[in-house]
């Protein structure tokens, strides 16, 4: 196989028994690999009603063919499950240099089974590959963990490891790669620690084979130039990051503040991305083989939350900012590098703590409750030593880690958590912009902007505009872009990439990488077989169309300011259409004729 | 609360209460919001908000245009006569349209309203965004 490296790496962390087995081609050409190919085998191996922290639940890092290729961006890979937070199937992507590594060491997928009887890490070493003792790493933050792995195992090994949230089975717990990177949402990072399992670490020596060297080259060559030559991925977000959005998204009235009780934050433009640049910013960072480069290295010299580290993206700017009331970059700054440190998925966790101060606004909870920690509105020192102790498992960060759906429903509040299917939404007002809000309601990993980025067309006019406003048309546009994005998602390119270039690029890429033949249709259509897929299982898990929604407040609460003053979402409006163009049945189950179309069985 | 600097003995000031310093009279706050409002379809005084990449050739984020323009394409025109043709190639790269730039009056994207023929009001707010993306 080129592309693919054709095998596949079984560990059962109960026995200890290691195995590898051939990924079968035709498998690999219709999931293609990554979120794909990972759902797939969980889907045949794993039953959707499982209970996710159990060891019969799996957990798989997977590659996709592009995956440490030369190809523009092609440094991620996924880590799918069934997720604890959701209860749907996970997949969770992440950048970095540890999904290639992967690659380079022989392997396309990486399966876990079982439960660990004490806590271990793996040891990938091409060919040869152990189970270690770990009890010494356990309790450690990831920084401190990343550096005793390379000491032990490769000081060129890439490792991929929890943090004291994974162990303490925190629900919105991240797995961290490259010591920044985050397979953030859905929970990935219980997964991992309720298998006992503290990290993975693999230095590989091989390389991915490519079908059509001469063709390969001239696609990749044709879209790195698109890509240079666009603004977006050329210039802007390495200038400015993804925190760039801040000023738009307020200035068109969707930036979600004070746990979406508004639209519109005044100061906003402290936290936002120019400051950021001209502030803590200290070098744009790419991940493997990228040149878009918008990761931001920072550091924060404000003696109160003075450290390094990488981010803030924009999502977590405005998590632990606007969202919660607060304008101190440094203390946003700081909550991401604790994230980071404790593992810890940032959207989740602001958005916990945003739910949390709206309790304590409205006097469902007090200090009493919190452990004295005045989690007024504004606070930031309180929002970053919340952050602290949920990482740690303490105190009032014990019922904080479970996620604003549970955190709420223990008060008897569900209504005050912005979930959907129990996952934190990101930073798009969907009051503001009507797309995105059927997408977070029929996003599969629950609240989610990255599995259908409409925002890029509604917003942003990229690569083409339309009104953020209506209802018509959105249906389409969101089952488009879900598509797509599933299938980007599973070749282990950048989702980013597709700012500058498009499907006919991917499927170019795809057909000389992979030698099978890709049309930008074929391309299109895994990603649709994928969704539905995805589908599939949460509805064997027990998921139906009541749980396709969005949180009351959205959709009967007018936003109070801001340029989109007075607005609602219109969800009922877009959902029914948008079933049927995915021939689904009107309660929101893929039909039988849907299933054969895309060569899926019910 | 609008602030006399020293000009104490100006009409306009008066002494503010309970301090030693003078503020504008309310009277004459009242009738520069009245001037601004009798004045407004011969004098344009919109306020002018650049973000990101732009902030590198206009030197600040903000700004009031006093000159005439009566639609976003006149605005457009000035500025790129002000700004160069660095501004123009993010905001026009075409000379006609706004390309993928973002130029937003009171909070609406132009592409979605009239476009360059979109008509500005006496206090419209115009933010004018590079192209950009994230998430």
């Amino acid at each position: 196989m080129h592309g693919w490296v054709g095998k596949i790496l079984r560990v059962d962390l109960t026995s200890g028994k290691i195995s590898t087995a051939a990924l079968d081609p035709a498998l690999a050409r219709d999931f293609i690999g990554a979120r794909g190919l990972g759902t797939k085998f969980i889907y045949d191996e794993v039953d959707p009603k499982v209970d996710p922290l159990s060891p019969k639940n799996k957990l798989i890092f997977a590659s996709g063919p592009m995956t440490g290729s030369f190809a523009p961006s092609a440094g991620r890979f996924d880590v799918v499950t069934k997720g604890p937070l959701t209860d749907t199937i996970a997949a969770s992507n992440s950048g970095g240099t540890w999904g290639p590594e992967l690659k380079f060491a022989g392997y396309d997928l990486l399966i876990l089974e079982g439960k660990a009887a004490k806590p271990v890490y793996l040891w990938i070493q091409d060919d040869k590959v152990e189970i270690r003792d770990a009890s010494h790493l356990w309790g450690k933050e990831v920084p401190e963990t990343t550096d005793l792995l390379y000491a032990e195992t490769a000081d060129d090994a890439k490792v991929a490891c929890i943090g004291p949230a994974g162990e303490n089975l925190s629900l919105i717990a991240a797995i961290m790669n490259d010591r920044h990177r985050a397979a953030g949402r859905t929970g990935v990072g219980a997964v991992m620690g309720s298998k006992n399992l503290k990290a993975v670490a693999v230095r590989g020596t091989g390389a991915v084979t490519i079908a059509d060297n001469k063709a390969f080259l001239a696609a990749v060559n044709r879209a790195s130039t698109m890509l240079k030559e666009h603004p977006v991925s050329g210039t802007g977000l390495r200038l400015y990051g993804t925190d760039v959005l801040v000023n738009v998204m307020n200035s068109v009235g969707g930036l979600p503040t004070g746990n979406f009780q508004d639209g519109y934050f005044p100061t906003a433009d402290k936290v936002g991305g120019e400051t950021l640049a001209a502030t803590l910013l200290q070098r744009p960072k790419g991940c493997f083989s990228c040149i878009i480069s918008c990761g931001r290295v920072t550091k924060v010299t404000n003696p109160k939350y003075q450290g390094e580290g990488e981010g803030p993206e924009y999502e977590t700017a405005w998590g632990f900012g606007p969202d919660c009331r607060i304008d101190d970059l440094d203390a946003v700054t700081k909550a991401n590098y604790y994230c980071n440190e404790l593992g810890l998925d940032t959207i989740s966790m602001a958005s916990t703590i945003a739910c949390a101060m709206e309790m304590f606004q409205k006097g469902i909870i007090g200090p009493k409750d919190t452990g004295g920690l005045d989690l007024s509105f504004g606070n930031a020192e309180a929002m970053v030593e919340a952050v602290r102790l949920t990482g740690l498992g303490q105190g009032f960060g014990k019922k904080l880690q479970l996620g604003s759906w549970r955190l709420a429903s223990l008060y008897g509040h569900p209504e005050l958590s912005m979930t959907v299917k129990k996952q934190e939404m990101p930073a798009y007002d969907p009051r503001a912009v009507q797309g995105i809000g059927l997408h977070y309601a029929t996003s599969n990993r629950g609240g989610c902007h990255v599995r259908g980025y409409t925002i890029s067309a509604e917003v942003l006019g990229v690569p083409f505009k339309v009104d953020k406003d209506t209802t018509d048309g959105k249906p389409a546009l969101v089952a488009a872009f879900q598509n797509l994005t599933a299938a980007i998602d599973s070749s282990g390119s950048c989702l980013f990439t597709s700012f500058g270039i498009g499907a006919p690029e991917y499927s170019e890429l795809m057909t000389a990488l992979t030698g099978f033949t890709y049309t930008a249709e074929d391309f299109l259509k895994a990603g649709e077989r994928i969704y539905n897929l995805e589908r599939m299982f949460n509805l064997k898990s027990g998921l139906t169309a009541k749980d396709d929604t969005l949180p009351a407040r959205l959709l009967n609460e007018p936003l109070v300011t801001g340029a989109s003053k007075g607005s609602v979402n219109h969800l009922a409006e877009m959902l029914p259409e948008y079933y049927g163009l995915r021939g689904w049945s009107a309660e929101g189950v893929p039909t039988g004729e849907k299933l054969s179309e895309l060569a899926l069985s019910a | 609360m609008l602030w006399c600097s020293d000009r104490t003995e100006d009409p306009t000031c008066v002494k503010a209460a309970g301090s030693d310093r003078y503020r504008v009279s309310a009277h004459v706050v009242w009738l520069g919001a009245t001037v601004r409002r009798t004045f407004a379809g011969s004098v344009e005084f919109v306020l002018l908000s650049y973000f990101a990449l732009l902030r590198n050739v206009t030197h600040t984020a903000e700004e009031e245009w006093k000159r005439p323009a009566a639609t976003l394409g006149d605005l457009l025109a000035d500025l790129v006569a002000k700004y160069g043709a660095q501004f123009a190639s993010w905001v026009m790269p075409d000379g006609k349209g706004a390309g993928l730039a973002l130029i937003l009056v009171d909070g609406h994207d132009s592409r979605s309203l009239q476009g360059l023929d979109t008509p500005l009001g006496p206090e419209s707010k115009i933010s004018i965004f590079p192209p950009l993306a994230g998430g």
